[in-house]
Formats: structure tokens, C-alpha cells, sequence
């Protein structure tokens, strides 16, 4: 298959590239190994930046999270909830890092301004009575699921092609250029192949292996991060400590949870993901002293994500990004870096060169064409007023007709699986919850688990029992440090799955 | 509801006669409503069939968990009734506004004699159950109980709470407050009125069935009687309150049959006859015929809406007050 462009990698970057790529009329392809957000996209705090944690550390960073902000609460506006963020100091930290922080504002463009300890209060009445100093900036929470699919959306209507669970497996190289991609469909077993003008590498923290199936060298440190979910919305806005970045300093609260972040530890590689009891303990207690309430909280699950940060990584490392280019293969371009955030600038500059290097002369249209409409919260329920807010622009292809609930936690209707399950891109159980957040709510599926199941039966094409096993397991990991009513859950849960029906037993 | 410990075993689903109703299954259950719902930023948008429960108290006490989830739901009704427009809620609400009373009033009997003791009947007992009212009066009459029944006494301010119109309730709570200060007692045959007047004005009003447990007491009803124990009374009061009712009605020597439906809502509470009527009508017919099974003369309750809800459905249904008398009169 003749493509002038091949993306490897379907997190937010690639996602976005190949959008921006296709609405230029650029002929790409995107091929992603496992679900889109499989990577970094989906193991992420959902923060939308405002800038103001890089202000006194990483002034670029900062720049361009608060363009990029401004730019995502007007294009993607259904996925964003505008919360806006508090940055406040408490006794121990040092009251003075204010100052260079407003500086640093100003300096970056970051909107920020002080409010006085009666005014935070006021405007986050969960707050700790002793914080010090408070300065309100325009943080969000941002689904980094629905961003991704909506790109992906976006991209196929423009005419690209875009496909998860497909493994980009070998290259081909003739006289230093990229050739032929080989890649394995797991859908199909079919191996594909691709004959591209132009391949970017935009697999994250995958990036030094796929560059080397170019013989090519990506230098990446992989910085691992741990999260918390919390259920129920324990801060209005997004609460952040107000001192250099460190652990446990950001509450965010998206949906029906709160998240709590994040730590940071060398990861021996891209899967080197899971969380620690220690993890856990720290962001509790960090968070908890901005946010007391956070000390009685139900911990749903934990999860992390792996950082690909240029360089030797670590939190000093800058979280702008780069582009890489190596003679030994010249049409192979890797994306390193970034931020969620800042996705869309990344693709935008990627296309460029692109665009530049194809001879094309499309400008960019990803800064004003909408990825989906605001959220209106309409409809008789709570499912219905969360349509828009979860599918965008695909809100109204669900049906209507059947309202039964599917997962009663997240009040997802089951005809929201069904429109899914119609769509390309579900294979799994995984696919659908990351898309519907059925099973994403406290009880970790095990009200929707089963009649999930049934639902992909009714579907056909697609695995069942592999991906019901799989669901399984993926929630109990996050379920390894679960104590108190969650742990009460997880033992129903499990007596309820593995006693009852047998499911995902193990010795 | 942020820290509950809800584990989702469905104990209070199966639990609630609402869903179990083929008329009620509508209805998003204590479950969405009472836990799930409130951590939404779109709860406001649960729609008016969350108002869709008589506040039974079945689910809570089914909840493994010890979760307040009657509580939660009416915290959510507070929140989202004022964009909410049932049509029989509405009316409701411009009865208390025009003359004070959830219905209107048919009752003519007023005693204002400066007793002690007030007789509460409650809003029902006032309009289409007038006639339980006077019965109930004479009863405490014979029982040496001289009382007043106060034509300035107000709606409890319960069903208000109901449909989440927590200002209204207020005044009132208020207007009632007033008329109350002149009295040393207060007895109810509402088990609504008994626990507004109690757990939310601070008020020590005691039950009918409170009052009569201690009293030397006759039959006055022939044949074999079922029971209705309301669950305002069993689940809102208190299961001793339930257990007085029994107690009062075997001590007078009624022939009583203990049937498992008995403390299973009969559909007429919580705002559902104004707000659901269908519903209510459903739930109370499919209970009367349960009881018409057993080969009963009737029921005997303790609870205006429970007698009214179930009365529509042509069972013989008759108040404690009505199925006894006073031992001295013979
Ligand atoms: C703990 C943590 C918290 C964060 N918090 C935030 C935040 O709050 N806000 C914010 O703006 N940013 C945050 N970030 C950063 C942000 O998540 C990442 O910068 C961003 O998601 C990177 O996207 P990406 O597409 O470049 O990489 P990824 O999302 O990792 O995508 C790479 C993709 O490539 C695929 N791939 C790899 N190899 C192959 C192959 N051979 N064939 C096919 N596909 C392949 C992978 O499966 C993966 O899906 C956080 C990161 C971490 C780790
Ligand atoms: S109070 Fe009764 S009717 Fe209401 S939800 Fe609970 S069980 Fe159902
Ligand atoms: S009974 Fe209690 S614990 Fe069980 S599902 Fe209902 S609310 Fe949750």
C-alpha cells in the first residue's frame, strides 16, 4: 500500500499529526499497536496545562502550554472542562517562590492572578485553612480518550487512513531512505505493508525502538509517573502546590473522580508503568495538605504512565519537544517530548516540515477547525447530558430508542457500547470502556463486565472471552494497593468473577 | 457522597418496590440516584424521575454498607426540583401556598379549647380522611385524653421536603412553631408528621400507636385483619414503633394475620400519589391483591397515606384509631 506519509504511534501526537496531515490533503496512513492512548496519552495526569507549573523552571514549556490552552478550550471544547486551577503554598514551603512564579506569568503569558486567603476560600471551599498564598490561573481537565478519538474522527473524514491494534514489526531500507514499513494487523493476522514517502516515528517512549528498526538512535530518558484516582469530585478546580515541581502536587478533577499526581522514577522501559505502595502513600499525603478532605477518600485504583522526556529525563528536563532527523534513514522524522497539552503544536510543526519536505503548500487548519462541539448537557439524564461531553460530534449517532443502563457508575447507556462496537475502532473490552468509561467507575466492572461481553457477542468480529480476561486482569492491577471500601469492592468483585463465573483465575 | 463505601452488590435494587413494579421501572433506582448520580457535575440533569420513590427506606435498610442513600436522594431533589415541573407536585405546592395544606381541607371539627395536648392529624387526615380524624379525636377523647385539634396548624412541611422545596418547608415550620409553643403535647397519626415534627422541628410528638400501646384496649373489628405497617413508621420511626402497632391491635384481641408483604411499601409516599399517581395506583393495586388473596376482611394501618393510597383500590383499609376503642366505654 503506497502512502506519502506514515505515522507510527496513535497517541495524542500521532493522532494529532495524522489529523493535521490529512485536513492539509496529505495522503498518510497511522498505524498504532495497541488501542490509541495506549501509551503516555492514556497513562497521564489529564491536566490541561495552563503553563503556570513551567513558569520559573521551564519559561518555553510554560509559552507554549498557554497558547496551546487557549487554542484546545475553543477547538475541543467537549472534552475540556474549564475548571481553572489554584496554585497555592502552604506552611514549609517557601512563601517567596510566589513572587518569581506571578513574574513568570507575565514573562509567559500565563494569565494568573492572587487571590487572598478569603477568596480562595471562597472559590475552593475544600481548601486547607493554612494556605498561605493563592494565585488562580486557567488550568483544566482535559479526556485525553475522547481528544484522541476525535482526532482520529477527524483524520478519517478528511481521508486518511487510521488503525489501532496494528504493530508496525520491520522496516525496509534502500540507499538510507525508509522503503517499506511492515506491520501486523491483530485483527486480521495479516501482516501489512506500507510504501511510504515520508515515515514519523511519534511512538513515545517506543521511539529509540522503532527509530532502531531504521538503524536509527533516539537518546530518551523514560521517567515513570504514578496517579491516583479518587472517586467523586473532591476540589472544584484543578489545586496545585505553589513551589518547584515536585511529587504530589497536582489534584485534577475530570468526570466522576479526582486524580492525584504524580511522582517521578527512572522506568526501566515503556511498560515499566506500574505504581507503588510508596507511590501512593507520598500523593496522598502531598495532596491531602492542600486538600484535607482528600484524607478520608475512597482510592479507586492507581495507574502510571511512562514520561518520554528528551535527553537523560527526570523532572528537571524541559517539556518542550524536538524533532530528530538521522542520515542513515533521511525520510524517517521522530517527534520527542511535549506535552498533552501542547499535542497539537507538535503535529503542527511536524506537518510542516512535512509538508515542506512533499513539495505541499497546505497551511495548518487544526488552530480554528473544531474537533467537536461544546458540551450542552442536554437530555432528560445524566447519560444523555454526558453525550456530547464523551463522543463530540458522534454524539448523535447514539441511539436513542433503548435507554437501559449499561454501567451504573459512569450512567453509561448500553447503546453507547453498541455504537462503538459498530465503530472501526473497537477490538476489546479495554477499547470500549476507554471510549464509554463503562468500567472505569468505582466498582471496576463489575456491574458492566459481563454484559459488555454480551454486547460485543450480539457485535460479532471481534474477541470476547480474550479481551474479557484481559479487561479483567488490566482492573485488578489497579486494584493492587486497593484498602478499605475499595478493597471490600475488589472482594466482591472477585468473588462475584473468578468464584461465581470462573473468570480470570489464576493459580 | 464522595467517601461512600458502596460496593454495588444491588441489595438495595432488589430491595426497592418502586423497580420491582411493572409500573415503576422508570425509575433510575437508590443506587444511580442516591450514590451514583451525586458525583456528577451533570447531576443536576437526572431528570424528574429521580423523584420517582416513596422514600420507603427499603433500600437503605438492605444496604450492607450502612449508606444514608434516602438521605442522598432527597439532598439531590433539594438540588434539581426547582427545574423539575411534575404536574401533581405543582399543585401540591400552590395548596400549601394558598391555604396552608397539601390538600384541601374537608375537615370541620376544630377543637380549640386550650387543652394541653394537641391532635395533629396531618393533611390527609384533614381533607379525605376526615372522617379517621374525628374517629381518632373521640378514641383519645375516651381515653381521658382532652386535646385540642389547632385549625392554625399547618402542613408539616414534609411532603415539601419531598419534592426538595426546602424554603417552603421553612415557613412552615415556622407558622407551625408558633401554634405549638401553646401546647405541652403533640400526638400525630402520620408517621411523616411524626418524623418531621421530631427529627427536623426537634418536637417530642408521639405516634397514635405510641400513645395507645400503653392503653387498655377492645376490638372493635370483626373477622381476620391483615396488616399494613407503614414504612414510615417501621423504617422512618423506628421497627419498635412497627412492633407498638402490632402489640396495640393483639392486646385488643384482633384477629390479626402476619403476612411477608406486610412492611412492603404500598406506593403512596414520598410525593409519589401527587408526583407518580399511576405508579402509586399500580404499587397499591398489586398490593391489595395480594392482600385480597389471603381471604382478608381488610388492613389495618397506621398511616393516612398508606389507608388512602390502598383505600382507591377497594380493600377495606382501616386506621388503628378505627379498629379499636377505649376498654371503659363498655
Ligand atoms: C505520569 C504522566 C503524567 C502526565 N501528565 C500530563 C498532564 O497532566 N498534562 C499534559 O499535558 N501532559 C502530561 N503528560 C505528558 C503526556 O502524557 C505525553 O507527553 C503525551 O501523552 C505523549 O504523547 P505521545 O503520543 O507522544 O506518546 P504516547 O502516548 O506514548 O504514544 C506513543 C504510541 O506509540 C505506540 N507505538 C509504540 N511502538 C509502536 C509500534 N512499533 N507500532 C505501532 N505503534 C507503536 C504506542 O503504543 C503508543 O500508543 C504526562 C505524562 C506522564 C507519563
Ligand atoms: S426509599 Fe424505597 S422506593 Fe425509594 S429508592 Fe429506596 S427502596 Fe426504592
Ligand atoms: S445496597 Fe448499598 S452497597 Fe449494595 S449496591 Fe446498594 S448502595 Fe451499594
Amino acid at each position: 500500500m503506497r502512502k506519502d506519509v506514515l505515522i507510527i504511534g496513535g497517541g495524542a501526537t500521532g493522532a494529532g499529526i495524522v489529523r493535521d496531515l490529512a485536513l492539509r490533503g496529505v495522503e498518510c496512513a497511522l498505524l498504532e499497536m495497541g488501542d490509541y492512548c495506549h501509551g503516555a496519552s492514556g497513562g497521564n495526569h489529564g491536566l490541561l496545562h495552563s503553563g503556570g507549573r513551567y513558569v520559573v523552571t521551564d519559561p518555553p514549556s510554560a509559552m507554549e502550554c498557554a497558547k496551546e490552552n487557549a487554542i484546545l478550550r475553543r477547538t475541543a471544547p467537549f472534552c475540556i472542562e474549564g475548571t481553572d486551577g489554584l496554585f497555592v503554598s502552604l506552611p514549609g514551603d517557601d512563601p517567596s517562590f510566589a513572587d518569581p512564579f506571578l513574574k513568570g506569568c507575565k514573562g509567559s503569558g500565563v494569565p494568573a492572578e492572587e487571590l487572598t486567603a478569603k477568596e480562595a476560600l471562597s472559590a475552593e471551599p475544600g481548601l486547607s485553612a493554612e494556605a498561605l498564598r493563592c494565585i488562580a490561573v486557567q488550568d483544566g481537565s482535559i479526556d485525553p480518550f475522547a481528544l484522541v478519538q476525535a482526532n482520529v474522527d477527524s483524520a478519517r473524514e478528511a481521508g486518511a487512513m487510521v488503525r489501532n491494534h496494528c504493530r508496525v514489526t520491520d522496516m525496509v531500507l534502500e540507499g538510507g531512505m525508509v522503503v517499506r514499513v511492515k506491520a501486523l494487523d491483530r485483527r486480521s493476522g495479516e501482516i501489512l505493508t506500507i510504501v511510504p514517502e515520508i515515515v514519523i516515528n511519534a511512538a513515545g517512549a517506543w521511539a529509540p525502538q522503532v527509530a532502531a528498526m531504521a538503524g536509527c538512535e533516539v537518546a530518551m530518558g523514560l521517567d515513570q509517573g504514578s496517579m491516583l484516582v479518587v472517586d467523586g469530585r473532591l476540589c472544584g478546580h484543578v489545586v496545585n502546590r505553589l513551589r518547584p515541581p515536585s511529587d504530589g502536587d497536582i489534584t485534577v478533577p475530570n468526570h466522576t473522580a479526582t486524580v492525584l499526581g504524580t511522582t517521578s522514577r527512572p522506568a526501566a522501559s515503556p511498560e515499566d508503568v506500574a505504581p507503588s505502595r510508596n507511590d501512593m502513600e507520598l500523593l496522598l499525603r502531598e495532596t491531602s495538605a492542600m486538600l484535607p478532605a482528600l484524607r478520608h477518600c475512597r482510592v479507586v485504583r492507581a495507574y502510571g504512565g511512562v514520561r518520554p522526556l528528551p535527553g537523560r529525563g527526570g523532572r528537571g528536563a524541559s517539556r518542550t519537544f524536538s524533532l530528530i532527523t538521522d542520515e542513515r534513514a533521511g525520510n524517517l522524522l521522530s517527534v520527542v517530548g511535549g506535552k498533552l497539552t501542547t499535542y497539537r503544536l507538535m503535529a503542527e510543526r511536524v506537518s510542516d516540515q512535512v509538508c515542506n519536505a512533499l513539495g505541499a503548500r497546505a497551511g495548518c487548519r487544526t488552530r480554528t477547525e473544531p474537533l467537536g462541539p461544546p458540551a450542552d448537557e442536554a437530555g432528560g439524564s445524566v447519560a444523555l447530558a454526558r453525550l456530547r461531553r464523551k463522543y463530540g460530534f458522534k454524539a448523535t449517532t447514539v441511539s436513542l430508542a433503548d435507554q437501559r443502563m449499561l454501567c451504573s457508575c459512569e450512567q453509561v447507556l448500553r447503546a453507547e457500547a453498541q455504537m462503538v462496537l459498530a465503530g472501526p475502532d473497537a477490538l476489546t473490552l479495554s477499547d470500549v470502556m476507554r471510549r464509554t468509561r463503562a468500567g472505569m467507575g468505582y466498582c471496576q466492572g463489575l456491574d458492566c463486565a459481563l454484559s459488555l461481553q454480551e454486547l460485543m457477542m450480539e457485535a460479532g468480529g471481534t474477541e470476547p472471552l480474550a479481551s474479557l480476561t484481559e479487561f479483567l486482569e488490566e482492573r485488578e492491577r489497579g486494584q493492587a494497593l486497593a484498602s478499605g471500601d475499595q478493597l471490600r469492592q475488589e472482594v466482591l468483585r472477585r468473588h462475584v468473577l473468578q468464584g461465581v463465573y470462573g473468570l480470570g483465575e489464576r493459580e | 457522597m464522595t467517601d461512600h463505601g458502596c460496593i454495588k452488590c444491588g441489595s438495595c435494587l432488589r430491595a426497592c418496590p418502586v423497580l420491582s413494579d411493572p409500573n415503576g421501572t422508570g425509575f433510575p433506582g437508590p443506587r444511580t440516584v442516591g450514590v451514583d448520580v451525586p458525583r456528577f457535575p451533570e447531576r443536576g440533569r437526572i431528570g424528574e424521575r429521580a423523584l420517582m420513590c416513596t422514600m420507603c427506606h427499603a433500600c437503605e435498610w438492605a444496604c450492607p454498607s450502612g449508606l444514608e442513600i434516602t438521605g442522598a436522594m432527597l439532598q439531590l431533589r433539594a438540588e434539581v426540583s426547582p427545574g423539575l415541573q411534575l404536574p401533581g407536585h405543582l399543585r401540591m405546592r400552590e395548596n400549601v401556598r394558598s391555604f396552608g395544606r397539601a390538600v384541601r381541607t374537608e375537615f370541620t371539627g376544630w377543637r380549640e379549647e386550650g387543652n394541653r395536648t394537641l391532635y395533629f392529624p396531618g393533611c390527609i387526615g384533614l381533607g379525605p380522611l376526615a372522617a379517621m380524624t374525628t374517629t381518632a379525636s373521640s378514641l383519645l377523647t375516651a381515653l381521658g385524653i382532652e386535646h385540642d385539634i389547632s385549625s392554625r396548624a399547618v402542613c408539616c412541611g414534609s411532603p415539601l421536603l419531598k419534592v426538595g422545596a426546602l424554603a417552603e418547608a421553612k415557613v412552615l415550620q415556622h407558622r407551625n412553631m408558633e401554634t405549638l409553643a401553646a401546647y405541652e403535647r403533640v400526638i400525630t397519626s402520620c408517621p411523616g408528621c411524626t418524623y418531621q415534627l421530631r427529627e427536623v422541628y426537634g418536637v417530642r410528638a408521639e405516634h397514635m400507636v405510641e400513645v395507645l400501646k400503653a392503653k387498655d384496649l377492645r376490638s372493635k373489628v370483626r373477622g381476620k385483619w391483615a396488616l399494613q405497617l407503614p414504612c414510615h413508621l417501621k423504617r422512618g420511626l423506628s421497627p419498635w414503633s412497627a412492633e407498638a402497632l402490632v402489640h396495640v391491635l393483639t392486646g385488643a384481641g384482633v384477629d390479626i394475620v402476619r403476612l411477608p408483604v406486610e412492611d412492603r411499601c404500598c406506593g403512596g409516599g414520598g410525593g409519589m400519589l401527587a408526583g407518580f399517581p399511576a405508579t402509586a395506583r399500580s404499587m397499591a393495586h398489586n398490593k391489595a391483591d395480594t392482600y385480597r388473596a389471603a381471604g382478608v376482611e381488610g388492613v389495618i394501618t397506621a398511616c393516612p397515606f398508606c389507608a388512602l393510597n390502598l383505600g382507591r383500590e377497594g380493600l377495606r383499609v382501616l386506621d388503628v384509631s378505627e379498629a379499636v376503642h377505649a376498654e371503659k366505654m363498655r
